[in-house]
């Protein structure tokens, strides 16, 4: 995700992928009256950042992740310590991993109940100071 | 033309453009921009599609792309030792084995051996080669910009961009003729065939115009490399200029001219396959050399119909059914058009009925020229002969054959293959 320069915490917003949020219609389906659906969409997260797709990686990460293209302002962030597995990982929020084979490797946050879109961009933000950067 | 077998699924030529693309806008210091952040988005979906192979591959030619867009980051290029050279010539093996994979590892393993410009060179061939154009093009341009000395460079680099970006490739064709003395012969003549590709779907009045304009341009350009012995991949670069002028002489109807500079190409390259199909048809039907031209093409291998066609039509009419048998088979593997494909499966059902096939073989290659070409109404007719003959007792697998002329035979292949020369 973009990096704030000023405390090192991931920039908040809805418009691009690299941002703590959700874009509607891409990342999240919105209904008809504005609220949220609870199909499994949210926004993308991995269970560690060598999961994330070598284009999302930061290119200065190289040496460690081969071929890897992402942004230099961005970094890759981690919330909390625990399994990656589903269940509420904040105020509004769940963790959902994809189906399939194990290793999962990637999952979505999504809203725990249905709730307006500038509710859930709402929780979203709220986990702000809960990333951390961790790209060892 | 080549034929190529895939290098990877149909998401893995997405995720290849892509990393291209993103590697030209770190050169051009965009890689935080919204256009570069797009680009990473229209990633994830076929990312996602991608076999562990694929993956891999994906990952490493994004390795491979940072020697072109962070050129002498950290490496120091080392002295050619035996084994290395050993190495390197494997490298050459595997691609021509088409194990890509495996020349691209080894490539990667003694590059510091290799002079950039050369290794994006080889690179770039072993992309192409693969199928990638796309790819192809990034490693030839970095090649080219690296040793812009070397003309073969710049040359191979506009073949790969004309088949990745054809509007790319038609603007830099057109920039190198107009400055044509600043290039050398073999770019030269890469840009007259981009231009005259440019205007395959043009209408005939402006591909005429465009031929009538570059003619002084190869003639200048054939001058050039008569006067140049050491002019980079002379050979070729004069073959493919004198086929140039043979073309666009065809195309404008100078049939004498055409045969001229298809001869000229054709000395100093005797097994050129494109000329000696070119010189044959124009010469069908009014000289012998026409069948030695397209017998030669045939027993090189030629991967266009036409030689096959042409000589199919000859055998028949000189009674040769099993040879005419072999290459509507043969002409029949290949590209091509409905049409052409038609008057071959004609030929092939009288040569089958003459050669004692049973009835059930010749109806059904009738069929297959009917059905390919509703409008081929001598096929019709045969297969109509055919069936008559067949109520008489005792019942011949024959008839009296209505042929075509050679004369209509090379018309039907002039206006075929009209815009189909610098393919």
């Amino acid at each position: 995700m973009k990096r704030d320069q000023a405390d090192n915490l991931p920039v908040v917003g809805s418009t691009s992928s690299s941002e703590l949020g959700a874009r509607p219609g891409v990342d999240i389906t919105v209904g008809a009256a504005g609220n949220v659906a609870l199909d499994a969409s949210g926004m993308s997260v991995a269970p560690g950042w060598r999961n994330l797709d070598f284009t999302r990686i930061p290119r200065r990460l190289r040496p460690l992740v081969l071929g890897a293209t992402g942004a230099n302002s961005t970094s890759c962030f981690t919330m909390g310590v625990g399994p990656f597995q589903n269940g509420v990982i904040a105020s509004g929020l769940e963790l959902i991993p994809d189906q399939g084979q194990a290793p999962v490797t990637h999952g979505v946050i999504a809203p725990v109940q249905v709730v307006p879109l500038a509710q859930y961009q709402t929780d979203l933000g709220n986990t702000r100071t809960a990333w951390q950067i961790d790209e060892t | 033309m080549v034929a190529h077998s895939p290098f990877g699924s149909p998401s893995f030529k997405l995720v290849a453009k892509g990393l291209v693309e993103l590697h030209r806008l770190i050169i051009a210091g965009k890689d935080d921009s919204p256009e570069a952040e797009s680009v990473r988005d229209a990633l994830d979906a076929p990312l996602k599609a991608l076999n562990a192979t694929e993956k891999t591959r994906a990952q490493w030619l994004s390795e491979d792309l940072y020697s072109v867009s962070e050129p002498n980051s950290g490496t120091v290029q080392k002295q050619m030792t035996p084994q290395a050279q050993c190495q390197l010539n494997e490298a050459l093996q595997a691609r021509q084995d088409r194990e890509w994979d495996r020349a691209l590892e080894l490539l990667r393993q003694w590059k510091d051996y290799v002079l950039p410009a050369q290794l994006s060179y080889l690179r770039g061939s072993i992309w192409l080669e693969a199928g990638d154009f796309a790819v192809a093009a990034a490693f030839y341009e970095h090649a080219s910009k690296s040793d812009p000395e070397n003309a073969n460079y710049q040359a191979i680099y506009m073949h790969a961009l004309e088949k990745s970006d054809p509007p790319s490739a038609w603007k830099i064709a057109r920039e190198v003729l107009a400055s044509e003395e600043k290039w050398a012969p073999v770019v030269v003549a890469r840009a007259a065939d981009i231009r005259i590709n440019e205007t395959r779907d043009a209408s005939d009045a402006e591909s005429a115009r465009v031929r009538r304009e570059l003619i002084p341009a190869l003639e200048r350009n054939l001058a050039r490399l008569e006067q140049d012995q050491h002019a980079a991949s002379r050979t070729s670069a004069y073959a493919t200029t004198a086929g140039l002028l043979g073309f666009c002489h065809e195309f404008l109807e100078n049939s004498g001219a055409a045969v001229t500079y298809y001869s000229r190409g054709l000395q100093v390259k005797p097994k050129e396959d494109g000329l000696l199909v070119a010189r044959g048809i124009l010469l069908y039907g009014t000289s012998p050399r026409a069948i030695t031209d397209l017998e030669q093409a045939a027993s090189l291998g030629s991967p266009v119909v036409w030689p096959y066609l042409f000589l199919a039509h000859h055998y028949l009419a000189t009674s040769r059914f099993e040879q005419c048998r072999a290459m509507c088979e043969t002409g029949l593997r290949m590209h091509a058009s409905d049409t052409a494909k038609s008057q071959l499966e004609e030929w092939r059902a009288i040569a089958q009925a003459e050669l004692g096939f049973s009835p059930d073989a010749v109806r059904a290659a009738f069929e297959a020229a009917v059905r390919l070409d509703p409008s081929n109404e001598v096929a019709k007719r045969n297969q109509d002969a055919f069936e008559a003959s067949l109520r008489v007792l005792p019942a011949r697998p024959h008839s009296k054959w209505e042929r075509e002329s050679e004369a209509a035979v090379r018309q039907f292949g002039l206006a075929e293959r009209r815009y189909s020369f610098a393919a």
